[in-house]
């Protein structure tokens, strides 16, 4: 850990312990020459990133890039820097080149700097996370609120007239509704980093069946908790069990329980997955490879996304689905590699 | 119970058709007044006497949370729901808000969540009712024997209304359409 985030400050003390404070948990080696940056380089643990003034003789960025390792990052970040010096430096192999006195904070953009070369990954996910969330916001407003209006006017028209093309539209209205909140669903399974905990999967399901129905749901009495991140396997469940209405109607039962081990033991530890069964029309043999893929439905008022998260949502949490035919002739949903407790 | 004819639900959205259609799903069970705006909606407040408001989040000029924040400096008395397009973030946690909706709204929605958010405002009413009443029995069983009690009307009366009380209290936690909000309500009584 320690190593993970150690940097090398060669420069002025004074700019050293600015961008330290701004580091936070970094810590900052600070060396006022290059001589005594290069002879710490020797003797010491290797930083991950060397940040160098270049104010010869004293600081010489040249003198530090010709002696460190080629793979080793060297941000300079100059107190009097020149487009020329820029140029030299970043020929001479420095990875970025800084210059400090034309920003508002230069201690904490060399910090931000040093940051990003430590933990690229982190960076970059936190920066297309933050793109994925301002998306959302502008999808989710400019969509539904014209969703809202349009849905407004057409329960306000029809207490002027009767049509049933303006129940279709309203139908219409509802899908594209629906789709808005599966692809906003999406972007959250595939911009965000997930946060295991145990889950009550009895008080999920719950949640999850939806509340306009007339179909049935039979839950196996004692459901284990499981580890998973509550909201994603609530949209999970909540998926399976729309396409399953979606399907069969409102006069399917849809059950969710446990796969038991084949020699019968009931122990939870041993159970081997959960099922999501029912009695509608079931999936066709041929088709059953498909029904995960993006766009794939078969019904008049599918989105094709609902199946497609779900296999989104198993693989973040590291399971496996599968799809094959109940016992009572409807679709039969298999989770496996889940972790009950 | 609530006599919900008597409530008054001032609808605050920027979209006239939107706010119409709010008027129409509520006007067989609620007296309606639709605002236009945040400003209108101020004013309305100032000069009338609501029940409810129910006020879209993005607004342009003065904008949902602006109302509420106002609203909640002004120390008024009344149950507010915010209705938006965008999911709701953490930041709704600091939100004086009684109730969150995010649109499309449906006929059945809206009436669900204001149905709700009066049923919490009657049963805090009968929760602070009660609080008092039984304020009184604790300092009056303290001060007098049981006998001597016993012996007074009035007394009678107390303990009547506070078990007549405590029926309307556990029938009013257990009416509410959300189980989970029922189960809360209960733990709680």
């Amino acid at each position: 850990m320690e190593s993970r985030d150690l940097s090398l400050f060669i420069g002025q003390t004074e700019m050293g312990s600015q961008i330290e404070s701004a580091l936070g948990n970094h810590r900052l080696i600070i060396k006022e020459t290059t001589t005594a940056g290069v002879e710490y380089l020797v003797d010491e643990t290797e930083p991950n990133c060397v940040v160098t003034d270049h104010n010869p003789p004293a600081q010489d960025c040249f003198e530090l890039l010709d002696t460190v390792a080629p793979e080793m990052p060297v941000i300079v970040a100059p107190t009097d820097g020149s487009s020329s010096l820029a140029t030299r430096a970043l020929r001479a192999g420095a990875k970025t080149y800084l210059d400090p006195t034309t920003l508002e904070n230069g201690a904490a953009a060399i910090a931000a700097e040093i940051v990003g070369v430590e933990h690229p990954a982190e960076t970059s996910h936190d920066e297309a996370k933050a793109r994925i969330e301002e998306f959302s916001s502008l999808v989710s407003h400019e969509l539904r609120s014209p969703i809202q209006k349009a849905t407004s006017g057409i329960d306000l028209a029809k207490t002027q007239c009767e049509s049933r093309y303006l129940d279709e539209v309203s139908e219409t209205l509802d899908r594209m509704d629906e789709l808005i909140d599966n692809l906003l669903g999406l972007m959250d399974t595939e911009g965000n980093t997930i946060d295991m905990e145990p889950v009550d999967l009895s008080a999920v399901i719950e949640a999850a069946w939806p509340d306009d129905t007339a179909a049935t749901l039979d839950v196996d009495t004692e459901l284990p908790s499981i580890e998973a991140e509550r909201s994603r396997l609530q949209q999970l469940f909540e998926n399976l069990f729309r396409n399953a209405v979606e399907h069969g109607g409102e006069a399917i039962t849809v059950r969710v329980g446990v796969i038991e081990p084949a020699d019968g033991s009931t122990s939870s530890t041993e159970s081997i997955g959960l099922y999501i069964d029912d009695d509608g029309p079931g999936i066709e043999p041929d088709r059953r490879e498909t029904v995960f893929e993006y766009g794939y439905t078969n019904s008049e008022n599918g989105t094709g996304l609902g199946l497609a998260i779900v296999s989104e949502i198993v693989d973040t949490f590291g399971w496996e689905i599968t799809v094959t035919e109940s016992a009572r002739g409807g679709a039969r949903f298999e989770i496996y590699q889940l972790n009950m407790i | 119970m609530i006599d919900t004819s008597e409530k008054t639900v001032l609808i605050v959205d920027d979209e006239e058709m939107v706010a119409e259609s709010y008027e129409l799903y509520l006007q067989d069970d609620y007296e309606t007044i639709v605002e236009l705006s945040g400003g209108a909606a101020l004013m309305e407040l100032d000069q009338r006497e609501v029940d409810l408001v129910l006020v879209d989040r993005r607004m342009p000029g003065m904008s949902g949370d602006v109302v509420i924040d106002h609203i909640d400096q002004w120390e008024m008395d009344f149950q507010v729901i915010m209705v938006t397009a965008v999911d709701p973030d953490i930041d709704i946690i600091d939100m004086p808000c009684d109730g969150y909706l995010t649109k499309p709204v449906s006929e059945d929605e809206l009436l669900d969540a204001v149905n709700r958010a009066f049923q919490i405002d009657y049963y805090e009413d009968l929760i602070a009712e009660y609080n008092q009443l039984s304020e009184k029995y604790e300092v009056l069983t303290s001060q007098f024997s049981s006998r001597k009690l016993a012996n007074k009307d009035r007394f009678a009366d107390l303990e009547a209304r506070m078990e007549e009380m405590e029926t309307e209290i556990a029938e009013t936690a257990e009416g509410f359409s959300d189980s989970k909000l029922s189960d809360a309500f209960r733990r709680l009584h």
